[in-house]
């Protein structure tokens, strides 16, 4: 009877928003025609008011029982930063399981150690950081457990480091899919900025990679050019324009910046140096006394700050000097 | 895991037992017939001798059985999870008094243990080093109300409220989770303290927030009937109702007095059957409802039908109900998501404005 | 009746007669005089008791007996008048495994293996009381090991736990020494194992999430193919398989939200569904099925276990009996259950996964 109530609760509220799913990125998150409303029952549990509001998030358990170690129910595994092919039986000798972009909650598979290669041109620096076949514990994630972060550089200039927030999967992604590249919301939630559109347009999806630099071969061009924007929804101040090393913004913390701002200044976009689920790069001794903005020293010191590459590698990769 | 069981179950061995039944049988009878006779040749002596120590046996017996049975089946349970993590978060708090993640986390622990004093207390640390926290006084509000302590949760719930940064004020104000949590308690709070106009003026915020809030459309319907608003009552609790159509009878109930004060019959009969529905009492349900499937709440009475039906397992029923429905009012979603869950086609699609569907069963997820 | 270690002789005939009050009190005064007579009655009296206390006696050493050999609860033996107990009940939880998944329990109990899928993700194995008596780890490689699930072969004992990311099933014995790495014949690139079972038969099958569609495999035990059961987009991330008495097969097609009955050539005989009714199924996970012909399934985002009973008919759709468990940490909650296993002793062990434990309830 309360799934039934909750199956029917889920129809509406979805006729509420009026936001007719278009079927991003496949998966039982969405509801096609027919007899598949039905699929609600998999995933919502009974909030009738018989019991208080829900309290107790269900993040990320609830994503996990699907996408955790192991997969039993999808073929990301976030946890493990891995993702499944599902490759055919004859040809490939290698491992299943392919790395996945974003790294993975638990662990990841980049090969932070030994990265190669370095500017070609200018703007598009080839290089290659290679993929682990083991994965190894991350050192820095964004947390989705529900505690409390901070979005470092969200809101207006002198607005302080960032807001605290707690953030969970649901935050970024809109489970029941949004017609959004990886099923990102347009607007994170409580990130209180405008709304950014990576429309997807690509129905053969690569989850994964065989190196962690390279971003230019995503499945999705248009993400590459809204990337910068769509991360700035919550880290506002992060995202710069071509002079911005070089020109005071007026922010009393954030004043120099790298350029970000792939519309204006062509690059590089946030994904080039970071990995949004997290990252099992190693931050030296040097690399650990570079503080928060806030001038905090990171718990634990050795957190990665979500870079790809050990220390400060990432900028060798471009400034090589 | 044992498979090993069905596999020592072979059909031989049934064979062979249905063949030796008979004999088994007279020699039985035959062991029947001789004990009581042999018994009826044993001198007096000896009878007496066996009736006692039969009787020993049992006596001594059956308590030592009993205690074997229940030795071989008893497993200490130890510890409750409760407790095992009380004992853990109450470590971590002596290892790190100063961490506010690691006192919450005790909080939560002792609420979960039904400790509420000692849930206060460790709230009341944190507000002490971090006079603001919002998770902390969502919590004190929390266990302040289960107490009855109204007051002191609404001065707790007000804290985050009117925080000058974070608070009504503040930037994302109009898309923040906690927020829209404080003011619905302080909606709540008020309707019990009986100061309606607050308590419409606070649920109202919550759902400004988060429109799909059905606990808060409900308390808003409730305090608009307390007013005396019943156009409003009424337009509340169809909300809450839409979100949460079944298992919940609390917005029928008074979606039913809100009727009666508009003095609408047939949609308050319509009400009072719902909370039948709701609370499990499918048959006087029914009855209700099928008087009113040519009336003015047609299209709500068969709609509820078909979930009953639907509820009860019955789906020629509610296939039926449902495309009645249909048949009325082409866009009544309710009864096309219905329609798309009991696998029947629905023309245009389960749902009014679909998309082109893509039906991926097997892909990467 | 007598009191022990008194002489009945010594008993007058009133006293006796009113000792025994289920005996019909003789008010014939005439009899009573009668010597011959009455210590006749007396002596049938007596042959008639020593008869029904030899009669209870027996019951206590069959039932007695009976316990012996199964072990099984007093509520779950096959005595007329005992009325089965309908769903089972919380004994206690096995603490010590983070995240656990998938769980396979020895027959008689005394051994639980249970996979983690946080912490150091290995197998972990308990006695019967929940005590720690073991960790199974694969050999040291380059790849990334998650157990998921797990089956005992019935014979040996031998332990079997699949791996998906390294796309293999690594065999211990029953006392936790890894014994060698299943390996199918002929090779399978990009080999998924995930559910696996032993069927009645000794072979094994397994779940296999590769391409080029989700299926089952069964395998003899040195690794040889023999059999592909299911067809392009016919199951849907399929976690676990079971077997009844009748070797039908129950497979839970967990993101198609069903149960799937199929006889040993894979044709479907029938389906539990998902769906809103009482007994219908949201996300189904761990499937197990008692000696009795009971039959578990772990719906992990209902956090419960259904429980139904496997009948007569082949090509009937289970009965389903009632739901254990519901959502939170209390005993006998669950968050997030994953992983069912049964033992001989009518006993189900959960894997009741966020709350890193396993359940263990009984009749």
């Amino acid at each position: 009877m309360r799934r039934f109530a909750l199956l029917v609760a889920g129809g509406a509220v979805w006729l509420l928003l009026a936001a007719v799913p278009a079927f991003a990125d496949n998966g039982p998150h969405v509801v096609g025609a027919g007899a598949v409303a039905d699929g609600c029952a998999g995933c919502h549990r009974a909030h009738t008011a018989t019991q208080p509001k829900l309290l107790l998030q269900a993040q990320p358990a609830l994503c996990y029982t699907c996408h955790g170690a192991a997969g039993t129910g999808a073929s990301t595994d976030v946890e493990s930063g891995i993702a499944y092919t599902l490759a055919s039986r004859t040809g490939s000798t290698g491992t299943v399981a392919g790395a996945l972009r974003g790294g993975g909650f638990a662990n990841a598979r980049i090969d932070s150690a030994t990265p190669t290669g370095q500017a070609a041109s200018g703007s598009s620096p080839l290089g290659i950081i290679p993929v682990r076949g083991l994965g190894a514990a991350v050192t820095s994630t964004h947390v989705v457990d529900g505690t409390t972060a901070t979005a470092w550089g969200n809101g207006v200039l002198n607005s302080g480091a960032g807001l605290s927030i707690q953030l969970k999967c649901g935050s970024c992604h809109d489970p029941h899919g949004n017609g959004n590249y990886r099923i990102l919301r347009p607007i994170p939630q409580q990130s209180g900025a405008a709304a950014v559109t990576i429309a997807d347009t690509v129905t053969a999806k690569a989850y994964t990679t065989t190196n962690y630099w390279s971003v230019g071969a995503t499945d999705n061009a248009a993400f590459l050019t809204n990337a910068s924007a769509w991360c700035a929804t919550c880290h506002t101040r992060y995202n710069a324009s071509g002079s911005s090393g070089s020109t005071d913004s007026g922010d009393a913390i954030f004043t120099y910046r790298h350029k970000t701002d792939v519309a204006s200044a062509g690059g590089p976009n946030c994904v080039q140096c970071h990995v949004a689920h997290g990252s099992n790069a190693a931050q030296g001794t040097t690399s650990q006394t570079v503080k928060n903005p806030d001038g905090t020293a990171a718990i634990p010191v050795t957190d990665s700050r979500l870079l790809r590459i050990d220390n400060r590698g990432v900028c060798q990769m471009c400034h090589n000097k | 895991m044992g498979p090993a069981r069905f596999v020592a179950r072979g059909g031989s061995d049934a064979l062979v037992s249905r063949v030796n039944v008979s004999r088994i049988r007279d020699e039985n009878r035959c062991l029947a017939m001789q004990v009581p006779r042999r018994l009826a040749s044993l001198p007096d002596r000896t009878l007496n001798r066996l009736l006692i120590g039969g009787v020993l046996v049992l006596v001594i017996g059956i308590p030592v059985v009993g205690v074997v049975y229940f030795m071989d089946r008893y497993v200490d349970a130890g510890p409750t999870l409760v407790q095992r993590q009380l004992a853990t978060a109450e470590e971590a708090v002596r290892k790190t008094p100063n961490s506010v993640g690691v006192r919450l986390q005790l909080a939560a622990v002792y609420v979960a243990a039904n400790r509420p004093d000692d849930a206060l207390k460790q709230y009341d640390e944190i507000l002490k080093v971090q006079p603001g926290h919002r998770g902390a006084l969502l919590g004190r509000g929390q266990v302040q109300v289960a107490r009855g302590d109204l007051r002191g949760a609404a001065s707790s719930f007000e804290q985050i409220v009117n925080d000058s940064t974070t608070g009504k004020g503040g930037e994302f104000a109009g898309a923040d989770p906690q927020l829209e949590q404080a003011y619905f308690e302080l909606g709540s709070i008020a309707l019990k303290e009986g100061r309606t106009p607050d308590a419409v003026a606070a649920l109202e915020a919550a759902l400004k927030i988060d429109p799909t809030d059905a606990d808060a459309w409900n308390l808003l319907g409730r305090a608009q009937l307390k007013a005396g608003a019943g156009v409003a009552a009424v337009g509340a609790l169809r909300k809450a109702i839409l979100f949460v159509p079944t298992g919940w009878s609390e917005p029928y109930a008074t979606l039913a007095q809100a009727y009666q004060l508009l003095g609408k019959t047939a949609e308050s009969e319509y009400a009072t059957a719902m909370v039948d529905f709701a609370e499990k009492r499918p048959a006087q349900a029914k009855q209700r409802l099928e008087t009113l499937t040519s009336g003015p709440v047609a299209v709500d009475a068969m709609l509820g039908l078909g979930m009953i039906a639907e509820a009860e397992g019955d789906r020629e029923a509610a296939t039926r109900w449902y495309q009645k429905v249909v048949v009325v009012d082409p866009q009544n979603f309710n009864a096309r998501v219905g329609l798309g869950r009991l696998g029947v086609e629905v023309p245009g699609g389960a749902h009014p404005s679909d998309g082109p569907a893509s039906p991926a069963p097997q892909g990467n997820s | 009746m007598t009191t022990p270690g008194t002489s009945p002789e010594a008993i007058p005939e009133a006293e006796a007669a009113s000792a025994t009050p289920g005996a019909p009190v003789v008010a014939d005064a005439t009899v009573a005089s009668d010597a011959a007579p009455d210590e006749r009655r007396r002596r049938r009296r007596k042959l008639a008791l020593l008869l029904f206390l030899l009669m209870v006696l027996s019951v206590f050493a069959l039932i007695g007996g009976l316990y012996m050999v199964t072990r099984k609860p007093l509520t779950d033996l096959p005595i007329p008048g005992i009325s089965n107990a309908k769903l089972p009940h919380y004994v206690f939880s096995v603490y010590g495994t983070s995240r656990p998944l998938g769980v396979a329990v020895s027959p008689s109990g005394d051994r639980i293996y249970v996979t983690e899928s946080d912490g150091d993700r290995s197998v972990k194995v308990f006695d019967a009381k929940g005590n720690p008596v073991a960790t199974l780890r694969p050999p040291k490689d380059e790849s990334d090991h998650q157990p998921v699930y797990l089956a005992l072969e019935p014979q040996s004992g031998d332990v079997y736990v699949s791996d998906r990311p390294s796309g293999t099933i690594f065999v211990y014995t029953r006392d936790g020494k890894f014994a060698r790495a299943f390996k199918p014949k002929p090779l399978i690139v990009g080999w998924q194992p995930l559910g696996l079972a032993f069927s009645p038969q000794g072979d094994l099958w397994v779940i296999d999430l590769s391409s080029p569609f989700q299926r089952i495999e069964i395998f003899g035990l040195d690794g040889t193919l023999k059999k592909t059961l299911g067809q392009p987009n016919q199951f849907n991330f399929p976690n676990m398989v079971a077997f009844d008495a009748r070797d039908n097969v129950y497979l839970t097609d967990s993101n198609n939200g069903r149960v799937v009955i199929l006889d040993q050539s894979g044709k479907q005989l029938s389906t539990i569904n998902r769906g809103v009714s009482v007994g219908d199924l949201g996300l189904p996970r761990g499937v197990a099925i008692d000696d009795t012909g009971r039959l578990y399934v772990v719906d992990a985002t209902a956090h419960n276990v259904q429980i139904y009973a496997v009948g007569t008919d082949k090509n009937a759709r289970p009965k389903y009996v009632g739901t254990i468990g519901e959502e939170g940490l209390q005993e006998g909650a669950f968050e997030y259950p994953n992983g069912v296993a049964v033992d001989s002793r009518a006993r189900i062990y959960v894997t009741d996964r966020e709350n890193n434990r396993v359940q263990v309830w009984s009749y």
